[in-house]
Parts: C-alpha cells; sequence; structure tokens
C-alpha cells in the first residue's frame, strides 16, 4: 500500500499495472482497488507485483496509481439565476445536498486516541444530523470511521468502523431509519490533515457523514 | 488494496480490497489473473492469512463495536467462528505446524498478544512489556512471533518466544509496522514511515526494511516508489 505519490510516479505508476504480468486481460478497474493513505480524497487506484530476490518473491503493495483524481465535495447543483423563482432562491447550498450538510449542519466528529465513545461536541453534531436527516428523508448518508496513523493497519481498519458504527446508532438512536445510513471504514489510509503532529492527528480521527 | 498474503504452496495472494466501496478479502490467482471476494459476509473482512497447509484461511470480520476471528475452509466455503470476545480482534496468524493461532485483541483495554488453540479454545495473553502490540506472525520454526510494539513516540520491530519469554528488538522508529519473515527464518523485512515535516506532508516516506533475527543488518529494500505490507513467500511458492 502506498501512502502518496507525486504527480509524475503516478503515470508511471498505471503504466506498470496495466503491463504487470498480474493484472494481465484484467481491466484495470475492475482490479484490486487501493484507497492510498495521504492522497487526496477518492484517489483509488492500485498496483501490487513481486519483486525476485535471491530466488525468494517477495510480494508488496506498492505505488498506488491516481485513477480518479475526483474532489472529496462534489459541487453542489448552483442556482440558477435565471429562470422561474430565481427572484426568491436564497443563496447559499441547495438544500438537503451535501454541501447544506457540511456548512449548516457538520458533516463530522472527532474522537480521542484509540477510542470510539462520543462527546458532548459530538453528540450535538450527530444531533443536528439526525434533524438534518429527519428533514430530508429521501436522502441516504454513509458516514466513514478514520484513525490517524499511531496505531497500525489492520488494528484502525477495525476501529474506524466502531467510530462509524458508534455514530451511526446515536443517529439511529435519534429516531431516522437505519437503513438511510451505511457504515464504512478506511482506518488509516484517508487523513483529511497530512501533518504529522497532534493537530493533525486530532482531525484525522472522525466519523464523516457524507451524502450518497 | 491493503495486506497481501502468500499461499504457501500455490500461486495464489490473500489480499484486502476496497473495491466498490465494500471492503472485503479476496483471493487473487496470479497464473489465470482471476479474483474472487472471499464468501459473503455483512461486516467488513479483513487481515486474511493462509494455513500452513492453504486449505484454509483465517481472517477477521466487523461485528458491532468488534471485530471476531473466523476460519474459512477453502473447499467448502464454510466460516467457523473461533473468537466472539466484542473486542477487537484481528491479524490472525497460524503457528506453521498448524496447531495454533496468534492474534492481537483490546479485550484487555488495548493492544496485546494472544495464543489460542486453532479450534479458538484455550486463549492466554503472550505479551505483557509497556505500550501496544500487533501484527504478529509465527516464524517458519516456529521457535518465534514477530510483532509490532507501539508506544507514544516510538515503534518497535520485535521477537518473542510463543510462550512470551525471551522479547527482543530488533528495529525502532517513528512507525515501523508489519514484520514477515523470509522462509528460513533469519530475516525479517517490515516497513518503515518517516514522519510528515509539515503539514503539507513533506518528507514522508515508507519504505521496506529488512534486519536479520540478531537485530543487526538493517538494509532498506529498493522499490519504485514507497512501498508498504511486505509479505514474504514460503519457499517453492
Amino acid at each position: 500500500m502506498n501512502r502518496r505519490e507525486k504527480g509524475g510516479d503516478r503515470l508511471t505508476s498505471l503504466e506498470t499495472l496495466r503491463y504487470s504480468p498480474f493484472m494481465r486481460g484484467r481491466s484495470v478497474k475492475a482490479g484490486v482497488v487501493h484507497v492510498s493513505r495521504r492522497e487526496a480524497h477518492h484517489r483509488l487506484g492500485t498496483q501490487t507485483r513481486t519483486k525476485t530476490m535471491n530466488n525468494i518473491k517477495i510480494l508488496g503493495a506498492l505505488a498506488a496509481v491516481a485513477l480518479l483524481a475526483a474532489c472529496n465535495q462534489t459541487p453542489a447543483p448552483t442556482q440558477a439565476s435565471t429562470g422561474a423563482g430565481a427572484a426568491q432562491a436564497p443563496s447559499g447550498p441547495v438544500p438537503g445536498s451535501e454541501q447544506d450538510l457540511v456548512q449548516n449542519v457538520g458533516d463530522r466528529v472527532f474522537f480521542a486516541f484509540d477510542k470510539s465513545n462520543l462527546s458532548d461536541a459530538a453528540k450535538t453534531t450527530l444531533t443536528r444530523q439526525a434533524d438534518w436527516l429527519k428533514k430530508y428523508p429521501q436522502v441516504q448518508v454513509q458516514i466513514a470511521g478514520n484513525c490517524d496513523d499511531r496505531g497500525t493497519e489492520e488494528y484502525n481498519l477495525a476501529l474506524g468502523q466502531r467510530r462509524a458504527n458508534a455514530a451511526r446508532d446515536f443517529v439511529v438512536a435519534q429516531g431516522v431509519s437505519a437503513s438511510r445510513i451505511t457504515t464504512i471504514s478506511y482506518g488509516k489510509d484517508r487523513p483529511v490533515a497530512l501533518g504529522d503532529n497532534e493537530a493533525a492527528w486530532a482531525q484525522n480521527r472522525n466519523a464523516i457523514t457524507s451524502v450518497r | 488494496m491493503l495486506t497481501p498474503r502468500f499461499h504457501p504452496t500455490r500461486d495464489e495472494i490473500a489480499f484486502m480490497s476496497f473495491a466498490y466501496n465494500r471492503p472485503r478479502v479476496y483471493l487473487f490467482d496470479l497464473t489465470s489473473g482471476r479474483q474472487r471476494m472471499l464468501g459473503e459476509w455483512p461486516g467488513m473482512t479483513l487481515s486474511p492469512r493462509f494455513s500452513p497447509d492453504g486449505s484454509k484461511i483465517v481472517l477477521s470480520e466487523t461485528r458491532g463495536s468488534g471485530a471476531n476471528i473466523y476460519l474459512v475452509d477453502l473447499a467448502s466455503g464454510r466460516a467457523t467462528e473461533l473468537t466472539n470476545s466484542g473486542a477487537i480482534d484481528v491479524s490472525p496468524c497460524f503457528s506453521p505446524d498448524g496447531s495454533q493461532i496468534v492474534f492481537n485483541s483490546d479485550r484487555g483495554g488495548d493492544q496485546q498478544l494472544y495464543v489460542m488453540n486453532a479450534d479458538g479454545s484455550n486463549v492466554r495473553r503472550i505479551s505483557f512489556g509497556e505500550g501496544r502490540y500487533a501484527t504478529p506472525v509465527w516464524s517458519p520454526r516456529g521457535d518465534l512471533i514477530a510483532f509490532t510494539r507501539l508506544s507514544p513516540d516510538k515503534w518497535y520491530i520485535g521477537v518473542m518466544h510463543p510462550d512470551g519469554t525471551g522479547e527482543r528488538m530488533l528495529a525502532e522508529g517513528f512507525a515501523v509496522e508489519g514484520p514477515t519473515f523470509c522462509p528460513n527464518g533469519r530475516v525479517i523485512m517490515f516497513w518503515r514511515e518517516s514522519p510528515a515535516r509539515n503539514d503539507r506532508g513533506d518528507g514522508y516516506s515508507s519504505r521496506l526494511v529488512t534486519v536479520d533475527i540478531t537485530g543487526f543488518n538493517e538494509r532498506v529494500v529498493v522499490t519504485p516508489t514507497d512501498a508498504s505490507d511486505p509479505s514474504w513467500s514460503p519457499l517453492g511458492a
């Protein structure tokens, strides 16, 4: 698993992947998908390769490839500046949109190191999210649990799931149907902040709600 | 994708993928290039490892606020639950004779190493040093378990005997993780991350490193780009 790429490496990696014996006959997109750490949001890609050394094969996950460099925040549809109703159209995000959630509700809650219990601030945010979800009953969301990188990979995958579940359970307890919420964990592989200091780690220990 | 691991005899690897936003364990046949998801699970499946005879995979599935360990028979697809502690039980690894499994669990409050019989019975904790312990792997000869040990400022790669005695550290750093033994057991590979020196992530790197089990002769393995999650194949694979 790779953590971060420079732009130049990315193309090379993609080419290597495409012509790797591992991937022969496979479509890149249908192959293994790697969510690399320290990557910009939603860049998915993969590369695995073997290397012969002293007659022994060593397998490692190398160099993720940026296949999709999409931005995290899909811009909300802009309010039409012309047309019927334009005179009354308020500025700001479309009600019930991802941007509405981010700007007016709060899309994320934070956790202490190696913990998944909800702080009072987290409960306040999740209560607002629950009220918002009740107001827009057609909206479905994903809650993603994330961790800082001061834990091991496999454990952090499970810890991130525990955080996502804690957030989901609270929202469901406020009266939102569990069927509207999916959860996922990215462990330590999708940090919001790229630094290695307490401020960055605190930002990366979170559960982020996004509109599906 | 994450955590690729070799089959002991076939050209096949088990790994974990986030394909289709469904994090699950997959099997990848290197000869045919075909891959398949291993079973249907309601939760996320992770940390796969083959049994020494290659007929089974031991893995974890998240359930509730924890993760349980399962043994999956590859021929029948049948899964047997080995742990159900409500805690996070991950990173299971068989002893080379197939009789025992080492894993890490936070059932005691934080991550520590535990050994159990391969049927899930007789669970006992083996790590008692300072800090948290993770990613245990059994040596090919069965005499050592290598692990990651975490303290707030520094991580270590270490080894101990399967009964928890004889613990010693082989390598250390800001973040060193995921030991894997070479087939004769004399060398361990792991990965080392250097911390970012600013909030743009500059200075961050992730490299594969080998060290002798004596704790000497540390070497960086040349890879085309940053790398992590090394897995050393068994002889003949």
